[in-house]
């Protein structure tokens, strides 16, 4: 009960910042920034005791059930979001960011009633380093592809020359572009130690599927090839612009799909 | 007055150098009833802010005025506006915000103010009043820029430059821009990025001279007209003003260029007139190219967005000069405060004197409470009065009664009447005793 009510103030407040940030863009008010950063941090204070209780109440890691993976997955997108929005000073990431950690919350909300008997493999450590080395991956990739869109939208206001105003409140293209490369330069190595430590699970799991052909697998893999490119195409061959944003964009749409694909190597049950 | 209300040619004869201004203020004390004293005088504006014991002390001003710029009352008459207290404040803080500009918004007013009241202070010339007032206008000026956008650029074409340059690459300090035209135009462009601290500026024209002069104006390298094409490949902002009858830069010039660039992007001023860059250069990836039409279509785009965010400074402006007015009006219970605790004391004193005669073997130290107690409860006994004053005060009233009124009558303090705080405070200093902090 604490842990849905923590999760649900989370959710509202992850709402409400975004609300807040969004009436930033529409008209400059540092009051909507300030307001909006502390309604972020509470409600990462309410998520995190959110996850507390619920590990508490169920003696398992987030990881041991749909409900808590997915949880996890949207904390560590609204915890990343707050260090890359102090650095750039650029509070309208939290207008792309912070939805896509309330539509994870929401996501979770659905997959509550959830309650299998886990299987005792999924309660190693190596597989919950495994889990969060590819959730946070996935949450840089995701803040990644924001600051992408932030880009293409800049990109498309100055070459139709600033009409409406508003490239003047959306963060600069470099800035972005700089932010986005980063993000994807911390984000590969953790999904290739994720990724690695998967293989290393797979032979236990075998028996309930080729691990090769399945969704997840299919996913990460296809992911780590975008990004790679991505890095490959922007440090060697000197690409920038818009077209590499729709890669970063692209990416994250990629990565999204592992939360609703059916899986019978990654289950959580016998 | 300012330029709502007075011409140029009269705004010129009435404007202070720089250098007169501190001194000026200084002498404006000599007027009689004059108490504290700032002048604000920039090319729009030349207003005289004064604390008086009286309204008709304005009269001086305008005396001062006539002698000590050598205009004649005459051709000032109907020039002038004059505000008094709360109206007075509340066209400082119009000012500090840049509502009262030609141009809306624009950010050198509040610097102007803030140098006003710099040389009022250093001369001595400002005084409580003064100090409060124009901190309080500068406190205004500054959470009107901060949290709307009427300052968010957009002034003149070089303005909007910078805008769209840090739009493009944030922070300018790590960027290069190419200056192609040693031109008016370019260099007051070009001053405007260099003010944001570019790293590099170069200067390419025709006559290498003038290149050469331009580059060292604005502190930057001079280039041969002829090695341009190969600086755009390291040039983030091109500022292009030549007098070429024909485009000087084409999609075939930059073509290669932008391969050698690696995906950076690149910012083409194009201030000339015939056009120095080809259109269609547009159209090239990580290319952004405005001319003086698209920079003056924005220009007037950020003013209409600088209109539209009026009403959001006005409200702060209201907060601001409630909150001063609050505090302007808090002084007028100073002097009933002083003269209430000076009677509480003088009775005190009195019964002590008294109970002394009375009990004259009491120890030192059974007198020494005595002392303590008498003080703490006569404390305590004003405690909530002083607090309801000092509330009626800075509110006006209190449930609509005049409470400072009631207490001169009340407690007999005929002597504590309204106040004068210029009068009882020394030019530049801080009043003593119980004067209210500033806002």
């Amino acid at each position: 009960m604490i842990q849905s009510l923590l999760h649900y103030v989370a959710f509202t407040l992850y709402g409400g910042a975004a609300v807040l940030f969004a009436l930033n863009l529409r008209a400059a008010g540092r009051r909507f920034v300030v307001t909006g950063r502390a309604l972020v941090i509470l409600g990462l204070l309410a998520h995190t005791a959110g996850i507390g209780a619920h590990c508490s109440l169920t003696h398992e890691t987030p990881f041991a059930s749909v409900y808590g993976t997915l949880s996890m997955a949207a904390w560590i997108v609204a915890l990343a979001f707050v260090p890359v929005e102090v650095a750039l000073r650029a509070p309208a990431i939290g207008v792309l960011a912070l939805p896509a950690a309330c539509a994870l919350l929401l996501t979770a909300f659905m997959n509550s009633g959830q309650a299998p008997a886990i299987s005792p493999t999924v309660r190693s450590v190596m597989v919950s380093v495994h889990v969060l080395s590819i959730l946070v991956s996935f949450a840089l990739f995701m803040l990644a592809a924001c600051c992408a869109v932030f880009y293409v939208w800049q990109y498309r206001l100055l070459k139709r020359h600033g009409r409406g105003g508003i490239f003047r409140r959306l963060p600069p293209l470099d800035t972005v572009d700089r932010a986005a490369y980063r993000l994807v330069l911390a984000a590969l190595p953790l999904l290739t130690a994720g990724i690695v430590l998967g293989a290393f699970r797979a032979p236990s799991r075998a028996a309930q599927g080729s691990w090769l052909v399945d969704p997840y697998t299919i996913v990460s893999l296809t992911a780590w090839l975008v990004y790679g490119a991505y890095l490959y195409m922007r440090t060697l061959r000197g690409w920038g612009g818009t077209r590499l944003s729709f890669l970063l964009i692209a990416g994250a749409a990629l990565t999204v799909l592992i939360y609703f694909v059916p899986s019978q190597v990654h289950r959580l049950t016998f | 007055m300012s330029h709502r209300s007075a011409p140029i040619e009269l705004r010129e004869r009435l404007a202070y150098p720089d250098g007169r201004v501190g001194p000026a203020a200084r002498e404006l004390l000599r007027a009689p009833g004059i108490h504290e004293a700032a002048i604000l005088s920039t090319c729009n504006r030349t207003e005289l802010y004064a604390a008086a014991g009286s309204p008709s002390a304005a009269d001086g001003l305008v005396a001062f005025l006539e002698r000590d710029r050598g205009v004649a009352a005459l051709d000032m008459a109907g020039h002038f506006y004059r505000l008094v207290d709360a109206e007075a404040a509340t066209h400082l803080f119009r000012v500090a915000c840049g509502l009262d500009s030609l141009v809306l918004g624009e950010p050198q007013i509040l610097g102007q103010v803030r140098d006003c009241y710099q040389r009022a202070a250093d001369v001595g010339a400002a005084g409580p009043l003064l100090h409060a007032l124009f901190r309080a206008a500068i406190a205004a000026g500054k959470r009107a820029r901060t949290e709307t956008d009427i300052g968010r650029g957009g002034f003149s074409v070089g303005h909007v430059a910078v805008d769209l340059a840090r739009s493009i690459f944030g922070s300018l300090r790590e960027t290069t821009v190419l200056i192609l035209g040693a031109g008016k135009m370019s260099e007051l462009t070009a001053r405007h990025l260099a003010q944001t601290g570019v790293r590099v500026v170069l200067v390419a024209n025709r006559t290498h001279e003038k290149a050469v002069a331009l580059a060292s104006r604005l502190a930057g390298r001079a280039i041969r007209y002829e090695e341009f094409p190969e600086q755009l490949a390291q040039a983030d902002i091109v500022i292009s003003s030549t007098a070429a009858p024909t485009h000087v830069v084409d999609r075939a010039m930059l073509q290669p260029t932008l391969r050698r660039r690696r995906g950076r992007p690149l910012f083409f001023i194009d201030i000339a007139v015939p056009r120095d860059v080809a259109p269609d250069v547009a159209d090239l990836e990580n290319v952004f190219l405005y001319d003086l039409d698209d920079l003056q279509e924005v220009a007037e785009e950020m003013a209409r967005d600088r209109a539209a965010e009026v009403g959001r400074v006005e409200a702060i402006l209201h907060q601001e000069v409630e909150r001063f007015t609050a505090w302007r009006r808090s002084l007028e219970a100073v002097p009933v405060l002083t003269s209430l605790k000076e009677k509480h004391e003088q009775i005190r004193r009195a019964e002590l004197e008294r109970l002394r005669r009375q009990l004259p073997d009491l120890p030192e130290a059974a007198w020494q409470r005595i002392e303590l107690a008498t003080r703490s409860m006569m404390n305590s006994v004003a405690r909530d009065p002083i607090r309801r004053l000092k509330e009626a005060a800075a509110g006006g009233t209190f449930n609509g009664c005049d409470l400072l009124a009631a207490a001169r009558a009340l407690f007999a303090l005929e002597d504590a009447q309204g106040p004068d705080p210029p009068d009882s405070a020394p030019n530049g200093s801080e009043p003593s005793g119980t004067q209210e902090r500033a806002p």
